[in-house]
């Protein structure tokens, strides 16, 4: 479940709560900036900068884990516990969310959403509205 | 007409008000007197429900006699032959539904609860025998707390989910322990174990029987309606008794409490989880069959408190 079924866009909110709970963004990050770890190594990373309950990390990280963000592996030695990593770097993220929400706008939208786009690529530098042309034909092929 | 009906009614509405009654009286006293003494109580919160569906018993034959057309000797239900009357049948009908309807829920509800929990569990959630491996040194504290309790050592499941969880299922067939790898890798040893003695401990006190009896009782005497508040307050005790039980047998009263607010952060209340906290004993499932009087766990401060004062 990778393709951006979990997506919930909630534009109002900051950096990476716009498309997952406040916690959720909080633990993906951890996990990004440590590459793996396991759930006590990552609640340590995470309490630098807000109290939150080790259990609590389990959870979340179960419910990463359940939406494809996070892959899990069984580790030996020790009690059971899981190593848990990235599935996907945070620039293959952001292309899912951003080809995710482009194409529900589209959907929904159309030519209005395609207007506003080409628009905004007049006030962007040339290079930008280059590649954002590019994105805009790749989208409306389908390749994606 | 209207005072035959109330006449023909009357049995069934007196059945219904007095074991409500009964069961509501209960519950108030209990409320009023706070005795530790869970034994005790779970016997006085057992008695109105078990006495509600024998008084539902015993008004039934005629009636169900009566519906069955094999005939009704009793003075009552002899208006029921006079075709003048023939409506009074419904009243009849109507019992007879709820009864049946009834025993079949609560036949659902033990089956499900008592003698195919522990396999529902594994079914549904995918738990294996935890291996030695998996459980790090864990089975030696687990087979001392039996010893020291008297008990044989139940099967250890393990669930590969990360969410932290942790239920027992003492019912038909080999009793086990239920541990998730969230709950072992997110929990301190001391933790783990005075979890897994809170579940001994429901064990040891045939907790999923008095439940699974109770939440049984409670359906089939459906037209009990406080019994609907009293089950959830026997399971309560349970867990009270699950406390002090397992601390004592743990030895690890503080670690009990660290892990019940632990497991508190973490509880989502998903629909898994309400399904297991309805069937299966567990350490902390908020949410499980509603909160406040349809709470089958006590509140988390109360518990904690429970455990840290003064013996």
């Amino acid at each position: 479940m990778s393709g951006g079924e979990w997506i919930d866009f909630q534009p109002h909110k900051e950096d990476l709560a716009k498309v997952l709970g406040d916690l959720e963004a909080a633990v993906m990050r951890s996990v990004w900036e440590m590459g793996a770890g396991d759930v006590r190594s990552i609640h340590e990373h995470l309490a630098r900068d807000r109290g939150v309950a080790v259990t609590t990390v389990a959870t979340v990280l179960d419910r990463l884990h359940g939406k494809g963000l996070v892959d899990r592996t069984l580790m030996k030695g020790g009690v059971a516990r899981y190593e848990y990593r990235p599935s996907m770097s945070r620039e293959q993220f952001e292309g899912t969310v951003v080809r995710s929400v482009l194409m529900g706008l589209f959907e929904t939208f159309g030519e209005s959403a395609f207007s506003y786009l080409v628009q905004s690529a007049g006030i962007m530098d040339r290079e930008a509205a280059e590649e954002l042309r590019r994105n805009l034909e790749r989208l409306r092929e389908g390749k994606g | 007409m209207l005072d035959s009906v109330a006449g023909f009614a009357a049995p069934y509405v007196t059945v219904a008000l007095a074991g409500t009654g009964m069961s509501a009286l209960v519950l108030a006293g209990l409320r009023l007197v706070e005795s530790r003494d869970y034994r005790t109580r779970t016997l006085m919160m057992f008695s109105p429900l078990a006495g509600s569906l024998l008084l539902g018993l015993a008004v039934s034959p005629s009636c169900f006699a009566h519906w069955l057309q094999v005939g009704a000797a009793d003075a009552l239900h002899l208006i029921c032959s006079d075709p003048g009357y023939a409506y009074i049948r419904s009243i009849c009908g109507s019992w007879v539904t709820l009864m049946c309807a009834s025993f079949l829920a609560a036949g659902a509800v033990v089956t499900l609860g008592y003698f195919l929990g522990g396999r529902a569990l594994r079914t549904w959630y995918g738990y294996r025998r935890a291996s030695d491996d998996d459980l790090g040194g864990l089975r030696e504290g687990i087979a001392e707390m039996c010893e020291a309790a008297g008990m044989g050592v139940p099967v250890v499941y393990l669930s590969g989910s990360g969410r932290p969880t942790v239920f027992s299922h003492g019912g038909h067939g080999e009793p086990g322990i239920y541990l998730s790898v969230g709950l072992l890798e997110s929990l301190s040893r001391d933790e783990v174990l005075a979890s897994v003695g809170h579940e001994l401990a429901h064990i040891r006190n045939r907790d999923t029987l008095w439940v699974s009896a109770a939440s049984g009782l409670k359906v089939a005497s459906a037209f009990n309606l406080a019994g609907f508040l009293l089950e959830p307050a026997l399971s309560r005790d349970r867990e009270y008794l699950a406390d002090a039980d397992g601390a004592k047998l743990s030895g690890r009263p503080y670690a009990l409490a660290s892990a019940l607010v632990k497991m508190a952060a973490a509880a989502g209340g998903g629909a898994g989880e309400a399904v297991l906290g309805g069937l299966f004993m567990g350490l902390f499932a908020p949410g499980a069959g509603g909160r406040g009087l349809l709470s089958r766990h006590p509140p988390l401060g109360e518990r904690v408190r429970r455990l840290l004062e003064p013996v």
